[in-house]
């Protein structure tokens, strides 16, 4: 059963489909509610909720990535939209790399695959929270128009077609026609047709950027020998870049990447944290998502900090950790 | 950009939209959901079918803002599902291969398996990492799986015995299993089903075991320190669904 000549292109592409078919149905939720939030929160509200100020703003970015839980493949259209309502930098970016992991179903399968090991649970709690507070007060000083592509938020995802206005923007006239913009609409059949509208631009776009990591994603797995990353296990320093490098290729969804570290028997604890820690953080994915939002600097920083900081957190519980 | 080639494009993405739609559903109206997700999520997958089909449908008679680039990956994705079917069957059954033509239903409990333990790897490594083997008394323990071989394990007269564990789609699949000594020193042909009753026993000497590679899965774990000592190796049908779904800490186990 192992031996037939296209079998690796059959596997390259079964991986592929599955990881868009696991992701899609988040990617979908999370373009409804990034519509939902386009549609019927006007900016005042939303600005409400979250505090100007830097720490309250990190710490209720935090809180709400606990309360409404969005896996990674949802997140982006959620936070952009989030941005372009007024939401400050500091506690959205904190909710982006927060949510995926700082919630009760990340932390129940978590639980789950490591057969009730409290400390795994908590550690990967602890760094997921640790790295994204570090990650929105760095970005706290930015303005939203510093963070985004299009702050104005008629990116192409928009499927609607209007100039939505951002918070540095407000009320700007409609591209296309020049009038007034009609988002979020009056009438209640008007804003149902905007939502479904600006669900379908806002999936087709991400949707995009999910596919191209997927088939990266698929690649990776289907080409790479486990042989290649079992010869780090045994070194510390060498088996938690190894184990990070990994969560970065596969792109795993956040619930289940628990299990796939609980089975790195031969691994450290440290390594498979820098891995759970990570991977819901940044991921091919992930990274082709950001680079279509985000201004460079931005995805500079994304790319290079959360690394960073799990990299400084796994080895140190790997010197002072049980 | 012309206003039709605009239109056009807008349109291709809410023909994709629907194709994809209709593959998900055509999915989940066969038996080849459980190669790329687990089963407990074909409800999520006809929601998300239901809702793509109208997204579809909506963006035929409203397009979205085009990209040709988007066009382009919603067509590569739709092609490449549909290449992927029939779906790979990477660890179904050749048991016939192995000289069984009457290859034995595997989802019956055989006679000779009486008074083993049936469970299956998974739920067996867990009891061996565990240190609860010896809570389980009896001749020992029964469990199937598909076979790898590997030159070195064939020069020691060991092969490999596999399934592979699915948690949420087929991407984050790892193979889990044991090295296993045949009681007549015969090993079966690789990639073949079989079913094993036997003992873990300590494993002798100190050679560490080799990686062993199950193809399409990235990582397969091996139980380091142990010997699966098979009283009896039996050719059996792959399973209706060859991968563990679900893995259980105590009696009665999914086998």
């Amino acid at each position: 059963m192992f031996d037939a000549p296209l079998e690796g292109l059959g596997f390259f592409a079964l991986t592929a489909t599955a990881i868009f078919l696991e992701a899609a149905p988040f990617l979908l939720l999370g373009s409804f509610l990034a519509a939902l939030i386009e549609c019927f929160v006007p900016p005042e509200r939303m600005q409400r909720l979250f505090p100007r100020r830097a720490v309250p703003g990190v710490l209720a970015g935090l809180f709400a990535g606990l309360f409404l839980p969005v896996c990674e493949c949802g997140i982006v259209p959620i936070v952009r939209r989030m941005l372009t309502k007024g939401v400050p930098p500091a506690s959205a970016m904190t909710y982006m790399l927060a949510a995926p992991i700082v919630n009760p179903v990340v932390m129940a399968s978590t639980y789950t695959a490591f057969q009730g090991d409290w400390f795994m649970v908590a550690a990967r709690t602890a760094m997921g929270a640790a790295t994204a507070l570090g990650m929105g007060l760095a970005l706290s000083r930015l303005s939203t128009r510093d963070i985004l592509l299009d702050p104005a938020g008629h990116g192409p995802a928009c499927g609607c077609g209007h100039d939505h206005g951002g918070p540095d923007v407000p009320g700007t006239p409609d591209t296309a026609t020049g009038e007034a913009p009609a988002c979020p609409p009056v009438t209640a059949r008007a804003r149902i047709k905007a939502v479904i509208s600006h669900t379908a631009g806002e999936f087709l776009d991400m949707g995009g950027m999910l596919i191209l990591g997927s088939l990266f994603a698929a690649a990776f797995k289907t080409l790479t020998p486990s042989t290649a990353l079992t010869l780090f296990e045994t070194d510390p320093l060498l088996s938690i870049m190894a184990m990070m490098l990994l969560a970065i290729l596969l792109s795993l969804c956040s619930e289940a990447d628990a299990f796939v570290a609980a089975s790195f028997t031969t691994f450290p604890a440290s390594a498979k944290l820098a891995f759970l820690a990570l991977g819901p953080m940044l991921d091919i994915k992930l990274a082709i998502m950001f680079q279509a939002v985000f201004t460079r600097r931005v995805v500079a920083a994304l790319l290079v900090v959360p690394p960073v900081m799990v990299f400084v957190l796994s080895y140190a519980l790997s010197l002072f950790g049980p | 950009m012309h206003n039709i080639q605009r239109n056009l494009l807008g349109r291709a993405d809410a023909l994709l939209l629907l194709g994809l739609a209709l593959f998900m559903a055509s999915l989940l109206s066969g038996e080849a959901y459980w190669h790329y997700l687990h089963p407990r999520f074909r409800p999520l997958t006809a929601a998300t079918a239901l809702v793509m089909a109208g997204l579809g449908l909506f963006s035929l008679f409203r397009p979205p803002r085009p990209s040709g680039g988007r066009t382009l990956a919603f067509a590569l994705m739709l092609g490449l599902a549909l290449a992927s079917l029939p779906a790979t069957d990477p660890f179904g059954s050749r048991g016939e291969a192995w000289g069984v033509a009457e290859a034995e239903k595997a989802e019956e409990v055989p006679d000779d398996e009486a008074g083993y333990l049936r469970l299956n790897t998974g739920e067996l490594y867990d009891l061996a990492e565990n240190n609860e083997l010896s809570r389980h008394p009896g001749p020992g323990f029964a469990v199937r799986g598909f076979v790898r071989r590997d030159p070195e394990l064939d020069k020691r007269g060991l092969f490999g015995l596999y399934r592979v564990a699915l948690f949420c789609c087929f991407a984050d699949a790892t193979a889990v299993g044991f090295v296993v000594r045949p009681p007549d020193g015969t090993l079966p042909e690789d990639g073949t089903w079989v079913r094993v009753a036997g003992r873990l026993e300590p494993s002798p000497g100190d050679a560490p075991l080799p990686d062993i590679q199950v193809p399409g899965i990235f990582y397969a774990s091996t139980l380091p320190g142990f010997v699966l000592a098979a009283d009896k190796v039996v050719a059996v049908s792959a399973p209706r669904e060859p991968f563990m779904f679900e893995w259980r800490a105590s009696p009665p186990y999914a086998y």
